[in-house]
């Protein structure tokens, strides 16, 4: 009887010695550390701060991130261009999105400027002018109409995307039918007056819209005893180069001429300038 | 600036003036009046701002955007009233009647008064009639400029001794007034510029003795709202603070500086005070003025003190005025002008004050009206063909305000929103059915949309595990938003300098809040006993 208390009592102390011991030990939970800090005085102000309506609204609280889409580029092609209604002119945006291209909504241009539509979506489809669907190059094809005064013009282009953010743009044009000759040389510098050595003068023009609408480029070559020549585009080169080839008889003075020079395109434009070309022997 | 100097100087040249008694002995000048509330509380340096009635007398250039009817009151006899009425394309005319009677004026050989009636009548525009400049540049669409025909329909003088005098004549003003932002102005106005003779004008013409030229008087003024919305330099909700300075120069007088401010609260209550300088007949005087305003939708009052400067008194000036909110004279636009009815121009908006939300962003619905663009917290929103808005506003954790912002024709109006994002957790207790969750889980939001705790919206957080030395380093740190310093050592034995503890548990080391152990090691893996934590908490101000 007496062995089975004594074992009675080894047996609680071996049960219950560690549940103290563990309770001595016992150690900070998560859910305790919180209500701990929550109750702290300064994290009890923070708490009651955050919840104020009138603490804390500052400007440093507008959330300002990459809302809106972004615009690369945004360009008109051609630069210059008639009002002639069928010269086709390019309008090419290129765009990105801070959530990626396929959150863009749409890209519209307000044509109204050329005198056509005021809200004309570009597309990126790969169509329609378009070279590569999916690019985040949009397109959108036009003619300028001819009701259209000259001068600078803008075309306002906005981009939206599908969270309703809207960046906008424009696409500068010059609405004109003046050609310009942007460059006159001779080839050689210095031309021989032997009646074999040919000539050349190359002319470089910049015509609104497309080059092939240039109708005329003329050459007076009257002060060499020739006609008035017609200067031949030359495409074996990708300028737009015009040229014309002579050659300069033995009866010409050496000494600087003057070489007038024109030009006409299919809109009525005209231009005209002139070349200082040195002869020799 | 050097054109700018060249031309002043022709203006003042070109105007000739001649000393007569009532200008040139006493100092009373008919065609110049500062007698309305707002403008004597501060200082009368009003040229820059001129966003009131007011306007009609420091810069008729203000008027482009002012509107409503001020009637200011010195006494039964000293009375202004002033009128300007939007004409619906972004002007107003102005009617300004000015009934002035200065007594008891000491002269040599007794005293002197006057007694004038002076009329206004003023046109104030934005530069719409330029459209070349207008419309290519917002710049030039806070540009205002205006006119005033001031006539002085009777002036009586009397003095001790010698026969009644009147008088009559007329003057006109020009004024340029520029809203450089949405927080500043500058002006600039000509007053008196006609010179003598010029179209009959120019000059003060007595009935006894030789005319007297009017001096022509040059005001440069500036106004900015240093603190006040979210547009201003300082913003401060319900509070605002104006600035306003002003130099006055004549060709005949000493120039004069006037400095005032105007402090609001709640967009209804004004404090105002300025110093104020002034003509006298001995010179300059100097004087502090003090005012207050009350505006409440379409009323207001003001009330200013100040000093006269011919007579040497105290006084007191009370103004009452009224905004009406539908009075134009021809109303071509979508929503009223001018600034004042921008107001209108946000027809719908989804959103409230004060919104709570576990959502990283939220949905701005609305409608404007026509031409009118929106910009939210800095964004253009799409508008569809029917002037609808929706987008999506990304929100912080925390405190957000959203900043909806109406654009038309250079002008603008701000609405705000205060949005607080809250943390949303998921506990790994919550999955344990049947566990009854305490409050743990509100407190754990709360401490992690503080930036307190550090959880994922992804991740589980378990309540019911123990807690680390090191977590509880982190925790405590940016509870009491202690610095943290920079780490270029190991911070303990076990604590090396590119863990990212590191600061933490240095930083509260550092305080005091947690300390090392005898052998230098921090142990940030083991576990809080229950007595460690309260020692820590305490030392936090747990109570």
């Amino acid at each position: 009887m007496r062995s089975k208390f004594i074992n009675f009592i080894i047996l609680f102390f071996l049960l219950i010695f560690p549940v103290f011991g563990e309770t001595a030990k016992a150690n900070l939970t998560k859910d305790e550390a919180i209500k701990l800090l929550s109750a702290t005085d300064i994290v009890k102000k923070k708490i009651g701060d955050l919840f104020s309506w009138t603490v804390g609204y500052d400007i440093s609280k507008v959330n300002k991130v990459g809302l809106t889409p972004i615009v690369n580029y945004v360009k008109a092609v051609p630069f210059r261009i008639p009002p002639d209604g069928r010269t086709i002119i390019g309008i090419y945006a290129s765009v990105n999105d801070p959530d990626g291209l396929a959150n863009i909504a749409g890209v519209r241009a307000d044509l109204g400027p050329i005198g056509r539509l005021p809200n004309t979506a570009l597309v990126d489809n790969g169509m329609f002018g378009d070279t590569k669907a999916g690019d985040g190059v949009y397109t959108l094809q036009a003619t300028v109409s001819p009701k259209t005064a000259m001068g600078e013009k803008d075309i306002p282009v906005s981009i939206a995307n599908k969270k309703g953010w809207l960046a906008l743009a424009k696409a500068s044009l010059v609405v004109d039918i003046i050609p310009k000759i942007t460059g006159i040389k001779s080839e050689p510098e210095i031309l021989s007056a032997d009646g074999t050595t040919p000539a050349k003068i190359l002319i470089w023009i910049d015509n609104p819209g497309r080059e092939s609408d240039v109708s005329e480029v003329s050459v007076d070559l009257s002060r060499f005893g020739l006609a008035r020549a017609q200067a031949l585009r030359n495409y074996d080169v990708v300028d737009p180069i015009w040229e014309v080839q002579f050659t300069i008889l033995p009866s010409i003075s050496s000494g600087n001429y003057s070489i007038p020079v024109t030009v006409a395109n299919a809109a009525g434009g005209k231009a005209s300038g002139k070349i200082d070309i040195k002869v020799g022997r | 600036m050097k054109k700018i100097s060249i031309v002043i100087a022709l203006i003042f040249t070109f105007l000739s003036l001649k000393s007569l008694a009532l200008i040139g002995e006493i100092g009373i000048n008919p065609f110049w009046s500062d007698l309305v509330g707002r403008p004597l509380g501060i200082g009368g340096g009003f040229s820059g701002a001129s966003d009131d009635p007011s306007a009609i007398l420091f810069n008729p250039g203000g008027l482009a955007w002012a509107k409503g009817i001020e009637a200011s009151i010195k006494d039964i006899e000293n009375l202004t009233v002033i009128q300007a009425y939007p004409t619906g394309f972004g002007s107003s005319f102005g009617l300004a009647v000015i009934n002035s009677n200065i007594t008891n004026i000491p002269i040599s050989g007794g005293t002197a008064s006057s007694n004038s009636s002076l009329i206004a009548l003023s046109y104030g525009t934005k530069l719409s009639f330029l459209p070349a400049l207008y419309e290519k540049n917002e710049a030039f669409q806070r540009i205002g400029v205006g006119l005033s025909i001031k006539a002085l329909l009777g002036e009586t003088f009397k003095r001790t001794g010698q026969t009644d005098r009147n008088a009559s004549g007329y003057d006109v003003d020009l004024g340029v007034l520029w809203k450089g932002g949405p927080w500043w102005s500058a002006g600039a106005t000509l007053q008196n510029i006609l010179p003598a003779k010029m179209l009959g004008g120019g000059e003060v013409v007595w009935d006894v003795g030789d005319p007297e030229g009017i001096p022509a008087v040059l005001r440069l003024g500036g106004a900015a709202k240093v603190i006040g919305d979210i547009d201003s330099p300082v913003f401060m909700e319900g509070r605002e603070l104006s600035i306003f300075g002003e130099l006055d120069v004549s060709k005949s007088k000493p120039a004069l500086a006037r400095l005032g401010g105007e402090w609001g609260f709640n967009k209804n209550f004004f404090l105002r005070s300025g110093l104020m300088q002034q003509w006298a007949q001995t010179g300059v005087s100097t004087n502090l003025n003090f005012g207050a305003g009350y505006r409440n939708g379409e009323w207001g009052v003001d009330a200013s003190t100040y000093r006269d400067p011919i007579t040497a008194q105290n006084l007191f000036c009370l103004s009452v005025l009224y905004f009406p909110k539908d009075w134009i004279v021809i109303k071509n636009l979508a929503f009223d002008k001018p600034a004042i009815a921008l107001e209108d121009a946000l027809t719908k908006i989804s959103l409230e004050d004060n919104i709570s939300t576990y959502n990283d962003s939220i949905d701005v619905l609305g409608k404007v009206k026509d031409g009118v663009a929106v910009y939210i917290n800095g964004g253009q929103a799409a508008l569809d063909e029917k002037n609808n808005f929706k987008t999506a506003v990304p929100l912080a954790m925390g405190k957000n305000l959203i900043v909806v912002d109406a654009r038309y024709e250079g002008e603008n109006k701000t609405w705000k929103y205060k949005v607080l994002r809250r943390a949303r957790i998921q506990l790994a207790e919550d999955m344990n059915k049947g566990r009854i969750i305490s409050d743990g889980k509100s407190k754990v939001e709360d401490l992690v949309t503080l930036g307190v705790i550090d959880v994922s919206s992804e991740a589980e957080f378990a309540l019911n595990v123990n807690i680390t030395r090191g977590e509880l380093a982190v925790w405590i740190a940016k509870a009491a938003g202690i610095e943290l310093p920079k780490i270029d050592k190991d911070v303990f034995i076990d604590v090396e300098k590119t863990s990212q503890i590191a600061p933490y548990v240095k930083a509260v080391a550092d305080q005091g809040l947690m300390t090392s152990f005898a052998d230098g090691t921090f142990r940030p893996k083991d576990e809080v006993s229950k007595e460690e934590g309260d020692k820590i908490f305490k030392k936090l101000g747990y109570k």
